[in-house]
């Protein structure tokens, strides 16, 4: 299933696992909820929070943007590649885009699982594939400026 | 052939564009589309290097293509 339902502008659902951008505060509790199931032993779950400095500098907001039918087409392919190289139950994806504030959650990954070192492990390779993969920009916007931040961000995925 | 260019990020603030269309002859490619950018925006030369391109995956064939400019975080 795709498209945008609820607080999200587009979703993937498929085998239980969920993709999706939004530009609502992440509802992580929700998203950890509808993850699990009876057999699942551990739940990790990863925010990513904007943080008040860059290298020191203080950062004032962020603001992210995305090239959304790609990046939540991108997001579902990680977490399928993940669920098919780790013995986890479920995989949630869940990035927000917009302006956000200093400490405010711009990125859930959350991973159920039988036991509790693949789902560390998974969450793990969620967050580092999604930034090295998923084509989101951001801005970071400090006293007297603003700048685009570059990452890791790696092209093969377009091969 | 006509594209749709989308631009993001840095791309984005130095054109002033979020998408346009444009025709390009047959087979154009990245370096094609951007030095036509880049003629009307001096700048974008600073980010060549960085820029990507692509057409989306799992689309069917279309009379627009889409093709995407400058590098993710």
């Amino acid at each position: 299933m795709s498209g945008g339902a609820g607080p999200y502008l587009r979703q993937i659902c498929a085998d239980g696992h969920f993709f999706a951008l939004t530009r609502e505060p992440i509802d992580t509790e929700a998203i950890r909820r509808d993850l699990a199931r009876p057999d699942d032993g551990a739940v990790v779950v990863f925010e990513g929070v904007v943080r008040n400095n860059t290298h020191g500098r203080p950062t004032e907001h962020l603001e992210y943007e995305c090239y959304e039918g790609m990046a939540v087409e991108v997001m579902a392919r990680i977490g399928r590649e993940i669920a098919a190289s780790f013995p986890i139950g479920r995989i949630a994806i869940v990035h927000r885009l917009g302006r956000l504030a200093i400490g405010e959650t711009s990125v859930v990954v959350a991973v159920a699982a039988p036991h509790r070192r693949a789902a560390f492990q998974a969450a793990l390779e969620g967050i580092d594939r999604l930034k090295r993969l998923v084509p989101i920009w951001k801005k970071e916007q400090f006293a007297g400026g603003e700048v685009w931040v570059e990452g890791d961000w790696d092209a093969s995925v377009l091969e | 052939m006509r594209l749709k260019v989308l631009f993001f990020g840095m791309l984005k603030d130095i054109t002033g564009l979020s998408a346009e269309e444009a025709d390009f002859e047959a087979g154009a490619d990245l370096s094609t589309v951007f030095a036509r950018y880049a003629e009307r925006f001096p700048r974008l030369r600073d980010y060549e290097q960085r820029a990507t391109a692509s057409s989306p995956r799992g689309t069917s064939p279309s009379p627009t293509a889409t093709k995407w400019l400058s590098c993710p975080r």
